[in-house]
């Protein structure tokens, strides 16, 4: 049977991810970080590592590219694959929310909002029944509601920072979000012995607790 | 416009040929066990699928407007067409009706790039009886087919449609709940669930299920003693008597070590009643067949009988074998005549009739560039006249040898020269 395949998130949650495959007791190449590599493989474990771009992670798993990934709760919501999420990991913790410039939250009617995540906005305000109209950006959502783009932003809010700087103010807090770890459907029938051997080993870290955050 | 469209593709001679030793074989084991195969229309009506809006979007389907005015759409399934025929043109003949399909189905990907729009399933449907041995049967079918296309080690994962409802039908949760429950489960979310278990109203005993639910599958030994750990209803004890049942038979039968269970697997087929199961091979990531039994489906028809089936998804079987490298199609020993005076053609066929009847493949080429087209059909036989009789060149021991006579002996000297060459 080829390696276990675990797909990480390129960047910050990375980083992190590699740490907590470390602590779990896995040995992994020094050059991980420096590397322009793409795929690590562990020393002692039948286990490798790839990186791709966050929003890849779920398709990677999906399709069984990959066995498990590591990824944001946001990734998961936006891109709506189908997924075991069997662990909560408890870093990258973040939240949705609704922000815009201070004084006009309760103006009515018709929005223009942006965001990164348009599918999990369009759920959203469905839900609600509030008609809107989205804007999709890759980036510097905080722009929009100061340049006319749009009326309001959706985003993931770390410490409200940016938002701060840059004028806005949170409207409404959606979800908590943080990494979780997720596992290919029919991997986690036909591997379930390996799988269960790295959830186990990653949730016993994580319920430590300490490194993380 | 663009001469292309998303989600369908064409299939080239290499593929044909790997699909049609794939279809022999599942005409023979499902012949062999008794299934029937028959044909149903492309086009169905709308109407069919009227009051199937939970498991097939209407939105999905490819719909045509006949000349009347009426709405018909190109299958979306194989099952449905099926029910409809042996409801309204079985109901005489004596059960159960084993019926066998090799056909195209065809729905819209919803605008997920990659998924297939046209897609190939073969299976089988057994109607008119009830009870744990018609699907034990049908597993077993399932089993043998996968092996005999070469998947020694299929996986099938074997659940319960509504078990997991049934488990709740007592539980004092909103509607909202369940289904959040429902999928959280389903998604194997066991944290999520014990974080928003604080909100819910459960006796310790439930929680108990509810928590150890997501987790109980695999080894069906495992399974069968957890569920019956649980403080579960009577139907739903019935439900796991009936496993039980199902997985010692397939013990006694030897086929235990392709068995797994998973008690709240989902299908988003909602006309599932009774067992459900998918057929997985490790290693490779998808799904490749499923099934299971669906007693309600042949009574929206007027007659209402017990069903079991199970599809197999041929395009997911074909890139499995092709990941592990398993191939069946081996280049059979032909000769390519080569015809390169018009007097020669008549003579040319001639021979290859006479080779015909004694069981040699003749290919005649009257074209000006045989030798690359031997090449690249990888042709190892290649004759032609020559001055003297019939020249035989061997393009893998690369040799020519000249054969003199008339056609019958020909014919003679070319299968000869060919028996030895193989040795």
């Amino acid at each position: 049977m080829k390696r276990m395949r675990i797909a990480l998130a390129k960047g910050r949650l990375a980083e992190k991810s590699v740490n907590l495959f470390i602590e779990a007791g896995y040995q992994l190449p020094d050059d991980i970080f420096t590397s322009r590599k793409l795929i690590f493989q562990a020393v002692d474990d039948e286990l490798e590592l790839i990186l791709v771009k966050a929003a890849d992670v779920p398709c990677y798993v999906e399709y069984g590219a990959a066995d498990m990934g590591i990824v944001g709760k946001d990734t998961l919501l936006e891109a709506g694959r189908s997924l075991y999420e069997v662990l909560d990991l408890n870093f990258g913790r973040c939240k949705f929310a609704l922000a815009g410039p201070p004084g006009r939250e309760e103006s009515p009617g018709y929005q223009r909002i942006a965001t990164k995540y348009p599918n999990f906005a369009r759920e959203y305000f469905n839900e609600k029944g509030q008609p809107i109209e989205i804007i999709q950006l890759t980036g510097s959502i905080e722009l929009a509601p100061l340049t006319g783009l749009a009326e309001l932003i959706l985003d993931i809010v770390e410490s409200g920072r940016t938002l701060r700087e840059n004028g806005l103010v949170i409207y409404q807090e959606i979800c908590s979000l943080s990494a979780r770890l997720v596992v290919n459907r029919v991997s986690m029938k036909t591997r379930r012995r390996e799988i269960n051997e790295v959830i186990g080993r990653l949730r016993d870290r994580v319920e430590r607790g300490g490194f993380l955050c | 416009m663009s001469a292309f469209v998303e989600g369908v593709r064409d299939m080239l001679p290499v593929e044909v040929a790997e699909r049609k030793w794939l279809y022999q074989r599942f005409r023979e084991v499902f012949g062999q066990s008794g299934y029937r195969e028959i044909v149903t229309p492309t086009l169905e009506s709308l109407e069919l699928y009227a009051g199937t809006e939970t498991f097939f979007l209407k939105e999905r389907m490819f719909k045509v407007v006949d000349e009347t005015g009426q709405i018909l759409v190109l299958k979306p399934d194989v099952t449905m067409p099926i029910a409809r025929l042996a409801a309204t043109q079985y109901v005489e003949i004596p059960k159960p009706w084993k019926l066998s399909y090799i056909s195209t189905a065809y729905l819209a990907n919803g605008g997920k790039s990659g998924q297939m729009k046209e897609k190939t399933q073969a299976g089988v449907e057994m109607m008119g009886l009830g009870g744990y041995l018609a699907d034990v049967e049908v597993i077993g079918l399932l089993i043998k087919i996968l092996q005999k296309v070469g998947i020694t080690n299929p996986l099938i994962d074997i659940g319960w449609a509504n078990l997991v409802e049934e488990i709740f039908t007592n539980l004092k949760l909103e509607a909202e709940a369940k289904r959040e429950l429902r999928y959280l489960i389903e998604e194997k979310n066991i944290q999520q669930i014990q974080a928003q278990m604080v909100n819910w109203d459960l006796l310790s005993s439930e929680r108990e299920i509810i928590t150890r639910l997501p987790e109980l599958f695999g080894d069906p030994e495992e399974v069968l003693k957890g569920l019956k750990e649980l403080n579960l209803g009577c139907r739903a004890r019935a439900v796991v008597r009936e496993m039980e049942e199902i997985y010692q038979c397939l013990q006694q039968m030897g086929l235990d070590q392709y068995i797994v269970f998973d008690p709240v697997m989902v299908t988003n087929l909602g006309y599932y009643t009774g067992i459900i199961f998918k057929a997985y091979v490790p290693g490779y990531a998808e799904v490749i067949a499923s099934g299971g039994r669906y007693d309600g489906l042949t009574q929206r028809f007027g007659h209402a009988e017990p069903a079991v089936g199970f599809a197999i998804e041929v395009e997911r079987l074909l890139g499995c074998l092709c990941q592990f490298k398993i191939g069946h199609v081996k280049k059979a020993d032909g000769i390519l005549c080569v015809i390169s005076e018009q007097n020669e053609f008549v003579s040319g066929y001639r021979l290859s009739q006479i080779l015909d009847s004694r069981g040699v493949q003749v290919e005649l080429y009257t074209g000006a560039e045989w030798e690359e087209y031997a090449k690249f059909h990888q042709v190892n036989y290649i004759v032609h006249w020559s001055e003297t009789g019939l020249q035989v060149r061997d393009m893998k021991l690369r040799k020519r040898v000249d054969f003199l006579g008339d056609l019958a002996e020909l014919a003679q000297k070319v299968i000869d020269y060919m028996g030895r060459a193989e040795r």
